[in-house]
């Protein structure tokens, strides 16, 4: 049970695979422009990333070594293809908002990565947790860069397409670079040159 | 989109895959620190993109949509990209050895690159002619490269400057790459 | 010696091959039960976006090429999907027509116009979605579809003027071509 929490914890706080592993930049970046997009993107990616594990886990004993990556490669993209089905038969305003980055994500790095280097090797309530952990990191670290870009970009947060707080000055004169992709850049470098001065994350 | 050199500079500067799209993040962080790395990894991509956009365009045309299939294509997409990385590397270690060690362990990194597999897409929801496909896939490639030699560049002469610790290293990497960003939105003037 | 060598390398192929079954059913099972609802979502959200500029509107029929439509409403009229050539990709939009003589383009007067999809910069030329803009595009002649800068009754958004004239020039080009296909709809419309 420790070990359980050890794993869910992980993900979030030492390894989390955003501000510490770097991985899964691209649709951190180019999602993060409003906090439902980060919210749905989240969605996503925990659910593929979970299922994967699950599967890989399950299934770690029986794998060739030779043929693995494949197989996950295989897996992944079916998981990713039947979420992003099932998002543009149900939640099609979504589906359109995050664009490409549904299928990309069969290119994360953060699920491969995690196939690979956790759950073919561990039992099937690690790997779970580990999932969980990976996915809620990678929703906290995605929902922060979302936030300060969409209230600095727009000048309104928004939840669920319901603005929930503006704030005066910026409403009418939002700082546009924020929304904009190198916005995305600013905001991902202050905040880890932030986290590394807090001592939250080491430097170099 | 009428004509091949408007695709290609749309898709090399106006819409450069690193700093207008955010694909082929990951190796573009990862891999910009030396120059030469950084262009060897650069021509890896190129001939990627151009091999597996080819291969990826004619399967969606000649076997996904006639089948009506075209769910299928995230699938076959990036198993197609992983088997040509494969075989490019089996081929290369093969042929040219030199090449080989200079690019080998950046080989099997593309695989994962998003930048590949979001050209495969971009061709095929542009509803491209092979043509195009192959200028586009060239433009990607090449812009890509472009800003990861520029990077490389840029962060050989960081590593010696006085940067704040905080900031030392990936940090400033990122505020880089938003002023490079900024400089390529001039390119939106072109066409 | 042979023997456990052949079993080496077949064995892998044999497992990839049985995940890739089990995944290709799995996906068509999934395509299946969401197809139906995807053209659903995909036809509602078309009609949506026409019914903005046709108030009560009943029913509507298409080209066989489905870019041209005669919507039957209060007030009946035309509508034409246009393609343009936007700064990230290609620009869908939808072009509301009065119900005018068509003996050419130069009769045409514009109801309205929708953006279908588009990949432009967001907070820059996304804004050709906002009202603002399109609001331009009621009620004005098709010969006065260009940007004012040149003469025309389109004001730019400033900051995204390959937006804008791609907006422009989608809706020029795709009409012209499209010009006898909607005649051709209007008049098998009225026979019936």
């Amino acid at each position: 049970m420790v070990h359980i929490l050890k794993n869910l914890k992980k993900g979030i706080i030492n390894e989390n695979p955003v501000f510490i592993l770097l991985l899964g930049l691209c649709p951190t970046l180019a999602v993060s422009t409003s906090i439902d997009n980060a919210f749905g993107m989240t969605a996503a990616v925990m659910f593929v990333l979970i299922s994967a594990n699950i599967i890989v886990s399950l299934i770690r004993g029986v794998t060739p070594d030779r043929v693995r990556i494949p197989v996950f490669i295989v897996i992944i993209a079916a998981l990713v293809t039947i979420v992003d089905l099932t998002m543009k038969a149900f939640i099609p305003e979504l589906s359109k908002s995050l664009g490409i980055f549904i299928p990309l994500i069969v290119v994360n790095c953060i699920i491969l990565g995690r196939a690979e280097a956790f759950a073919s090797k561990n039992t099937l309530a690690d790997s779970v947790a580990d999932a969980i952990g990976m996915g809620i990191g990678f929703g906290v670290a995605i929902t922060i860069i979302s936030f300060f870009r969409q209230l600095l970009g727009t000048g309104e947060i928004t939840i669920f397409g319901t603005p929930v707080f503006s704030a005066p000055g910026l409403f009418d004169n939002p700082m546009s670079i924020f929304i904009l992709p190198m916005g995305a850049f600013l905001v991902l470098g202050c905040l880890l040159a932030t986290l590394r001065y807090t001592g939250v994350i080491k430097s170099g | 989109m009428d004509n091949l050199f408007s695709i290609f500079i749309m898709m090399a500067l106006v819409n450069n895959f690193v700093l207008a799209k955010f694909l082929g993040l990951c190796p573009f962080f990862g891999v910009s620190k030396k120059l030469s790395s950084a262009v060897s990894m650069g021509l890896a991509v190129i001939l990627v993109m151009l091999a597996t956009s080819v291969v990826s365009w004619l399967l969606f045309y000649q076997l996904l949509v006639p089948f009506g299939i075209t769910y299928m294509r995230t699938a076959i997409f990036i198993l197609v990209i992983a088997s040509l990385v494969q075989i490019l590397e089996i081929t290369i270690r093969r042929t040219n050895v030199n090449l080989y060690n200079a690019l080998g362990i950046y080989l099997p990194l593309i695989t994962t690159n998003c930048a590949v597999l979001g050209v495969t897409f971009i061709n095929v929801d542009q509803a491209f002619n092979l043509a195009e496909t192959v200028v586009s896939a060239l433009g990607a490639g090449v812009g890509f490269t472009l800003v990861l030699a520029i990077m490389s560049g840029i962060r050989e002469r960081l590593d010696l400057a006085d940067v704040p610790k905080a900031f030392k290293g990936i940090p400033v990497a990122f505020l880089v790459a938003m002023i490079l960003g900024i400089a390529f939105l001039a390119f939106g003037g072109m066409v | 010696m042979s023997k456990t060598n052949f079993r080496a390398d077949i064995v892998p192929i044999l497992f990839l091959t049985v995940v890739v079954c089990v995944s290709v059913i799995a996906l068509a099972y999934v395509d299946s039960i969401t197809y139906e609802k995807i053209e659903t979502a995909k036809l509602e959200a078309f009609k949506e976006k026409l019914s903005v500029h046709f108030s009560d509107m009943t029913d509507f029929t298409s080209n066989d090429a489905n870019d041209c439509y005669v919507v039957f409403a209060d007030n009946i009229g035309y509508a034409v999907k246009t393609i343009g050539s936007g700064y990230g990709g290609t620009i869908e939009m939808l072009v509301a027509l009065e119900p005018t003589n068509l003996s050419s383009t130069d009769d045409l007067i514009l109801r309205g116009l929708s953006v279908i999809s588009h990949s432009e910069t967001p907070g820059l030329g996304d804004k050709i979605t906002q009202s603002f803009f399109l609001d331009q595009f009621q009620e004005v002649f098709f010969s006065g579809i260009e940007l004012s800068k040149t003469g025309g009754d389109i004001d730019a958004i400033s900051g995204a003027t390959i937006s804008s004239k791609a907006v422009i020039n989608g809706i020029v080009s795709s009409i012209e071509e499209r010009f006898d296909s909607l005649v051709e709809l209007v008049s098998s419309v009225e026979v019936s």
